[in-house]
């Protein structure tokens, strides 16, 4: 089986509007959640969030980008521009038929659907601007993505709630490694931090008013965020024939489904997902030093995780480290597990573990080495990226340093 | 609401400058849509705009952009659409 590296990373995310922006505030453990700022706040009981501030698309785009794109494509084009340039990789006529892009996105342009279902049911607007559909479809960052470097192999978008980004991050793995695909762009995509997109989540009871503390035993709800990180994923060969940097490499993915509850994790799924990347990556357990949890500060969520981590790993439970960088920067839903995923290579790259933020009393049923508050350096070899959706859909990553 | 002959000309001549960013000064009635940078994205912007601005429904087609009612030639033949629209009262929306 060939073997896929990692030669680019690039993204715009509550905590930075690069990569080395963003590894720095999490090795500072900065926390971006704060009060969100659009129409209609007031009228929710939900006002906090990590949003990126300051976002101009017009520093970005010209006049048909700002009207062709919503902002979660906004986001993963420029996310993609830093990771191809990153990569130093230029898609010519010869490899472009090789070369694809799968994104994660959970709501796609939601934000467009919010404003043009206002004018049209609020402000009594019988039409509204033909763009709607092109900015609001799921694959329309993939698409863009894929126009703007020249990629004409597989593109497509995934779905799948909070594990969006990781099941594309797992398939752009899947392709390269069976040989469908050299190079493939990769990661993902969420912004639907607008009255509408804020209003839904408040009706599941799930979200905190006051912070986002996985593990902690103060937790009392997620947190959203927003923003898109992209990857670029190569055949290892490939990589190494240019002199490409190799970040990391992927070594392994898998998927499972609870096939129980649309809301309420179940431990055994989201530990089959574990152990089935461990296996897929030909890999002893104990060579997992570190794991970038789910940890959504949601109960249910972090205790389950927790006890499908000593499931999996037994004893060495105790020696690895499990942190959640969405006590930074929220939870992105569809393009949480991308985010994450610089995480993952700053740990197995730089030695920089991630730390668990705003964690202020320990819980009995979260007792693994949460990566309380400060950031670590500390050698890892292999680091897993978790990710738990709602539908019980769970996908699990596992990178190694190169 | 009503527009004079040359308000509506005006007006439809900032929305393609607007639409394709060149200056107004280089438009005029006598250009031709497909010389002057409109793609297909665009040219339904173009329409949107103009019902927008005058509060109209273009007879425009895009499955089949030649054989609908609306001239799409140049920007003068989109002049003259929209004003046997507005004198036909259509604009009372």
């Amino acid at each position: 089986m060939r073997r896929v590296a990692i030669t680019g990373q690039g993204t715009v995310n509550p905590l930075g509007r690069s990569v080395p922006e963003t590894v720095s505030a999490m090795a500072e453990g900065k926390c971006a959640i704060g009060a969100l700022d659009f129409p209609n706040v007031e009228r929710l009981s939900i006002r906090i969030g990590g949003q990126v501030r300051g976002f101009d698309p017009a520093e970005h785009f010209d006049r048909q980008g700002q009207v062709l794109h919503d902002r979660f494509t906004q986001m993963a084009l420029i996310a993609a521009e830093e990771a191809m340039s990153r990569a130093g990789v230029e898609i010519g006529d010869a490899m472009s038929e090789r070369t694809g892009v799968v994104l994660g996105t959970a709501c796609g342009g939601l934000q467009t659907l919010d404003e043009n279902y206002c004018l049209l049911y609020e402000k009594r607007k019988n039409r509204i601007h033909p763009f709607v559909v092109p900015r609001s479809m799921n694959n329309s960052a993939a698409s863009q993505i894929s126009m703007a470097h020249n990629m004409q192999g597989p593109t497509y978008c995934v779905a799948t709630a909070c594990a969006s980004s990781n099941h594309a991050m797992g398939q752009a793995f899947q392709m390269i490694r069976s040989g469908q695909t050299d190079l493939m762009v990769t990661g993902g995509a969420e912004s639907m931090l607008c009255f509408g997109g804020i209003k839904a989540w408040e009706g599941l009871r799930v979200m905190s008013p006051d912070g986002c503390r996985p593990f902690c035993a103060s937790r009392n709800g997620m947190v959203q965020g927003e923003g898109a990180a992209i990857f670029v994923f190569e055949e290892f060969e490939h990589a190494r024939s240019r002199n490409a940097e190799i970040l990391a490499e992927v070594v392994g993915f898998a998927m499972s489904s609870d096939a129980s509850d649309v809301v309420l994790p179940d431990e055994r799924g989201a530990a089959r997902a574990i152990s089935g990347a461990i296996r897929d990556a030909g890999i002893a357990a104990e060579e997992v030093g570190y794991i970038n949890a789910h940890g959504t500060g949601t109960r249910a969520n972090d205790r389950t995780e927790c006890a499908a981590v000593r499931k999996v790993f037994g004893a060495h439970a105790n020696g690895l480290m499990m942190s959640s960088t969405k006590s930074m920067h929220g939870h992105l839903i569809g393009g949480t597990g991308a985010v994450e995923m610089l995480a993952c290579i700053a740990a197995v790259r730089d030695g920089m573990i991630a730390p668990t933020v705003g964690y202020r009393k320990p819980d009995p049923e979260c007792d693994l080495d949460v990566v309380p508050n400060d950031a670590r350096q500390h050698r890892v070899g292999v680091a897993l990226s978790n990710a738990f959706a709602f539908g019980g859909l769970n996908a699990v990553l596992a990178i190694r340093g190169a | 609401m009503s527009f004079s002959a040359e308000s509506i000309r005006s007006r439809i001549i900032s929305i393609v400058a607007d639409l394709t960013m060149q200056d107004p000064e280089d438009l005029s009635a006598e250009s031709l849509l497909n010389e002057i940078g409109l793609d297909s994205l665009s040219l339904i912007e173009l329409v949107f705009a103009i019902e927008e601005a005058f509060e109209v429904q273009l007879p425009f087609d895009a499955n089949n952009p030649e054989d609908a009612d609306l001239d799409i030639t140049s920007i003068g033949s989109i002049m003259n659409a929209v004003e046997v629209l507005l004198t036909e009262g259509q604009g009372a929306g």
